[in-house]
Order: structure tokens, then sequence, then C-alpha cells
């Protein structure tokens, strides 16, 4: 990721590559490479050829950027399990700790945190 | 090609800062500048309440926001802290809190009997004179229901809210006054955030174990909306018909900005996890979203980024406003050039400003010229939203500090370097910072920095040493334009060449800075010329002025007061 940052993009597959040598199916691997050979290459051309006045050129990358892009408002429909579910609400996070999943919450209903204030609304 | 493959990344480009050196002579070197804490010095009690009582409900992690302008109409910037409240009734009672400048470096708490002493989950402020009537008012977003508070003269208000025809409980965050049809009226626009109740918050956690604050992802966005003036105090809901509404967006900021210099005033609004959107003025009452094509929506990656505060600035001499976002842990700041060409460039990856931004969470987020060479630098408040983030990530913390880039001044190379650690101790703690603004509150020239935290008691930074180089400060009297002049272009030309800035309610993150303008001049002990395209379409040039001194324009008269640092 820090080479990701730094937009050596080369760099990352290769690194990448070497992680999915041995974990073939790690998830965040897999996501990180597709990003970079479809999403972010799309993107990148979208920029570069509207920075060189090639509005076709542009347009074609967009629409494929689009095609490839997440819809980031898809996660919403998501709410409902998440509010039922701690474990698969935890793996969506951005910002989790999966290794310190206590195996204990596995089937646990999580205690519902809505208090019973009357809250703002 | 290589050029923009350079400027988005893929070829990695080192920018290397320089340290010290300063274009032009007689510039005063920034080492000699530190902001001071002088929050308890100046009678400054106010401590924010989240609410936060062991739910971990989403609110309670973004409020609250700040005002710097003049309530009570003596020219001097007085302050107004926003506030949350408990959720559930606690025995104590949670106000705004407004301070008045007594001219001295303190300030007095004339809350109780001001009018604004309600007790609402608010979140953000905009100011801006929606009557004309020479008194700024105040707009007030809250969880339960925004507020619009008309300034009766003397430090007091009254809630107009029902009356106005404004009706906006939707998790309303930042907002602008703006003259989006420059009918010489403010109108109103309202970041809102997501569609969030108490019995709707989702359980989110870190460890799969203990409940954590939530990402907005889980949630479904809500339109933000436009309010046109009608005149009257009344107000009508043109979302919809102004092509601003979208109910996937989940906006935390505004910033109001001109990007292609047709002289109508556009839209830049952040949005959390979402893409950030910016809206082209057609001129005829309705936008056109641009983000996309424009290079703003998302990250240098195509993917949408956490983005809260936002302003805009012509930090190149350019002549065109670039932005400045703020965002996520991980994600850093964006500093998006413009081009020129309805493209921008984010410059932030391959520079300091990125590099030391990075791991930071930037809530409030703005350009100001700091040390008065005539450059804007940049300002972030900082502080995450999940108290147990280091645990989690142990190089992210709750708590951090701010981050203060100068810029380098060099025109055409667009060079920042990161002076935060020479500010002094007291501006490098680290804090769980929201919303922030400046103003130049004791008068003497340079601009002070108000910053608040979340859950915790707000700061003020004064600026000591910043006035070592000249600066004038111009503050606007529209008559056919709207009474403060937002919306209005400033021009100065001085020896060392030419700056602008626009008068502009918003940016930042829930707060509002003064709406006066502080131009720095660096070593120029003059200004040759200052010119003033108004709203209304009025263009005024003025002569050479003095530096060093504070000027009112009037539309129609031209400059109608002056004052020198520490004059009434």
């Amino acid at each position: 990721m820090i080479e990701k940052a730094d937009g050596k993009y080369d760099d990352v597959l290769k690194s990448l590559d070497t992680t999915l040598v041995i974990y073939a199916r790690d998830r965040a691997a897999l996501n990180q490479a597709a990003r970079i050979l479809f999403l972010q290459m799309h993107y990148t051309r979208v920029l570069c050829l509207r920075g060189m006045g090639d509005a076709a050129g542009a347009g074609r990358e967009q629409a494929l950027f689009r095609r490839f892009k997440a819809e980031e408002s898809a996660q919403a429909i998501t709410a409902k399990p998440c509010l039922l579910s701690p474990e698969n609400n935890n793996e969506r996070g951005q910002i989790h700790d999966r290794e310190s999943v206590p195996l204990s919450v596995r089937g646990r209903t999580p205690k519902p945190a809505l208090a019973a204030a009357g809250g703002a609304q | 090609m290589k050029r923009y493959l350079a400027a988005f990344g893929v070829v990695s480009v080192a920018w290397v800062a320089a340290l010290s050196s300063v274009a032009g002579s007689g510039i005063v070197a920034p080492a000699s500048i530190a902001f001071t804490d002088v929050t308890a010095q100046a009678g400054i009690k106010f401590v924010h309440n989240s609410g936060r009582a062991g739910n971990k409900f989403l609110p309670e992690t973004l409020g609250s926001g700040v005002a710097w302008f003049d309530a009570d109409g003596d020219g001097w910037a007085d302050i107004l802290f926003i506030n949350g409240k408990d959720w559930a009734p606690r025995g104590r009672k949670s106000l705004p809190a407004l301070y008045r400048n007594n001219h001295d470096g303190t300030f007095t708490d004339i809350t109780a009997g001001s009018g604004l002493d309600v007790e609402i989950y608010g979140m953000g402020v905009a100011i801006g004179d929606y009557d004309n009537d020479g008194r700024d008012d105040v707009y007030i977003t809250a969880l339960d229901g925004d507020r619009l508070f008309h300034n009766e003269g003397h430090g007091k208000f009254r809630d107009v809210t029902k009356a106005s025809g404004i009706d906006n409980a939707s998790f309303g965050t930042s907002a602008a006054w703006i003259d989006y049809d420059r009918d010489g009226k403010l109108d109103l626009f309202v970041a809102n955030y997501v569609q969030w109740t108490p019995k709707g918050d989702i359980w989110c956690s870190l460890d799969g174990a203990t409940k954590s604050y939530c990402t907005p992802e889980s949630y479904k966005g809500t339109s933000s909306k436009l309010y046109h003036n009608l005149g009257n105090g009344r107000f009508e809901d043109v979302s919809k018909k102004a092509g601003l509404a979208d109910p996937t967006s989940k906006s935390l900021g505004v910033t109001v900005l001109d990007y292609n210099g047709d002289g109508w005033p556009d839209l830049f609004v952040s949005n959390d996890t979402q893409p950030n959107k910016l809206y082209r003025n057609n001129r005829n009452g309705t936008f056109t979203e641009e983000g996309m094509a424009a290079g703003v929506a998302f990250g240098e990656d195509g993917v949408a980024r956490g983005a809260m505060g936002v302003d805009a600035a012509d930090y190149d001499r350019s002549g065109r406003p670039g932005l400045l976002v703020g965002n996520f842990s991980n994600q850093m700041l964006g500093l998006y050039h413009n081009e020129g060409t309805g493209l921008f460039v984010d410059e932030a990856p391959s520079s300091t400003v990125g590099r030391a931004s990075l791991l930071t969470l930037t809530f409030g987020a703005f350009f100001f010229d700091y040390d008065l060479d005539g450059y804007p630098d940049i300002f972030a408040a900082n502080g995450h939203i999940e108290e147990q983030i280091g645990r989690v990530q142990p190089k992210v913390q709750y708590k951090e500090p701010p981050l203060l880039f100068r810029n380098v001044g060099e025109r055409g190379k667009r060079q920042f370097e990161n002076v935060t650690a020479r500010m002094g101790a007291a501006f490098n703690r680290p804090v769980v910072a929201r919303g922030a603004a400046f103003a130049d509150y004791d008068h003497d020239g340079d601009l002070d920095i108000v910053v608040t935290t979340n859950g915790g008691p707000a700061y003020l930074f004064r600026n000591d040493g910043g006035n070592r180089n000249n600066w004038i400060c111009v503050r606007l009297v529209g008559r056919k334009s709207n009474r403060d002049g937002i919306g209005a272009v400033v021009r100065i030309v001085g020896k060392s060449g030419k700056q602008w800035n626009m008068v502009r309610s918003g940016s930042s993150y829930c707060s509002q800075s003064d709406l006066a303008l502080t131009f720095g001049l660096g070593g120029d002990p003059v200004v040759e010329a200052i010119e003033i395209e108004w709203p209304s379409g009025e263009k005024q040039k003025l002569g050479t002025a003095a530096a060093n001194q504070f000027l009112t324009i009037d539309e129609t008269a031209g400059i109608i007061a002056k004052s020198r640092p520490g004059k009434n």
C-alpha cells in the first residue's frame, strides 16, 4: 500500500503477485490488483486524456471506469444485515481487527446498542 | 501525456520542498511566527458536548463548528461556538456559546439572553446578512432541525426558522450563503449527511465484539438543499429545480468558488465515501454536476474518499481557484490544482502536503495567508472519529496535532513546506479537532485561528509575528449586491504582483471564517490598485492605498472607513 500511495503501480503489482503465490485467494490482494489493473488504470487515463484535450478518448475511458467502478451507495442495502450480524459487519468495515475477533462471538446476536434514548429525531 | 501521468502519480515524482527560501526581498522568514494558545487568557471556556453516553451514536463523532463574525456591529470579530446536547436529559443544559470581543484580546460570554441560547444538537454554522439590513445573521445546522436566527442588533438574535420557510432536519453539517442567481439576495446551500435516527443506528465494531463508531457506508445518503431567497425573509427549497438534489450524497463540506471564471459562483461539495460533487452554475438558476469530468470526485485511484472540510483559493497565483479537501485517515489531503480547462489535478500525492497528511483524519481545513507573504498557506484540523483506532492501526491516533503548510510562494512552483513543528508546543498538542476558522480578532493585521474539538474544549491560537510582513484587510459593503459582498472578487495589485480572493461564506468544516479579506503584501509598503468585481456586475477600481490598514469599501461610495491596527 506504501508503493501504491507513491504511485509505483508496477511495484505494487509485483508485491501483490508475491502475496497471491502464497495465498492465491486472498481477497484483499485480489481486490487491490483488480483495482489497479482495471479501475485505477481507466480513471488515470480519463484524467490524462482530458488533460490533453482528448474528449472522445476520455469519454471512452470514463465509460469503462464507470463499468468497473464499485457503486458507492450499494453498501447501504447491507444496513439491516449489519444490524443483525456483528461478524459480517466487522468484515465489512474499512477499519477492523480481523484477528482479534473472539470465537465466542460467532453466532451471538449483538446486544442492542440502541439505547432507549429519546434521540434527536 | 507525460506531464499528466506524472501529475496523477503514475510516474513517481519526488517533490522536494524548499525549506527556507522566500521570494522577494524584505519578506520576514516564517521561523519568527508562532501560534500561541491564548484560550484561557482570552476568557474562552467553551467545551463541546457530543452527548456521548456509551451508545456510540454516529452524530457524536462529528460536532461541531465555529464562526467568526461581528455579532454586535462594533467592527470586531466575535465567536459563536456550536454545541451538541445529551441524547436523554442528564440534568444539564448544553448551549451554543456567543463570545463578544472586548477589543483587548479577551472575550465575554454573552450567550444568555442573546436568542442563540437554545439547546439543539448543533453541527455547523454559516454567517450572512440575508435581509441586507447591515447585520450578519446566523444559520445553524442541527440534527433536530436547522435554525435561522435574524440579527436584531446589539448581540441579540431572533429565531425566524419557521417564518423563513426553511425546513431541514436532514443531518445538516456545513452550510454556505451564496447569491447563486446574483439578484442581490443571499441564498443558502446546506450540506446534509446521511439518513440516521437513534433507532436505526448500526452496530459497528473494530473487534467484532464491542460497538464502535461507524463509517457511513451502511447508511443511506440524503440530498443537500439549496434555498432560494425570495425576499421578505422567505426562502424556497429549489434543490430539485436547480439540479442539486442527489439522495446518494453524504455531504460534510461545501465551498463556493468560481472555478471556470465566468463570474458566477459554483459549488464544490465534499462527500464522505461518496464521490465529491462540483456543481457548475449554468447562470439560469440551475447547476450541472461536473465532479467526475473535473477530476475532483475521487482520489487519484478512482475511489471515493471520506471527504470532510473544504476550501478554495488561488494558491499559486494562476488566477484560478484550486481546492483543498480534508479526508479520512490513510487518504491524505486533496490539493486540487485548477488547470483552467475544467480539469483539476490532485497535487497532494506528489507533494509535502500529501505525505504529511496521509495518516491524519482532517475535518476543518482552509487556505489562509498566516505569514502575510501574499501566498495562501494551508491549515488542517485533525482528529479521528474512533477512540480505539490506535489499537487496530497503531500509526493512526484518535487525538492528532493539526497541520500547517507554508506556501513557499514561488510563482509556478506550487511548493508547500510543513511548518507545524515550528508553531509552538500548544499548537502541536494532539486533539480531536473538528471545526476551524480564522479571523484577525485582535486587529493586529495577521490571522488567528479558532479550533473546536469533539467532546472537548475549544482553542484560540493567536498569530504572533505574522504581521511583520505588510498586509491590507478589505471588508465590503454591498448596495446593489448583497450587503456582505459575498461572491465579490477583490483583486490587489502590488509591486510584487497581483493576487485576488473571493468573499465567501462556508468552507472549512461546519465553520465560518471572517468575511473580511486579508491580503499579505510581503515587503510591499503600498497597494497600487484595488479592483472589485461585485456580484451585481459592478466593477470598481480604487487607487493606491498604504499597507497595514483595514479598509471598508462600499459598492457605490468606495472607501468609507479606514483604520489602523488596534484601533476601534
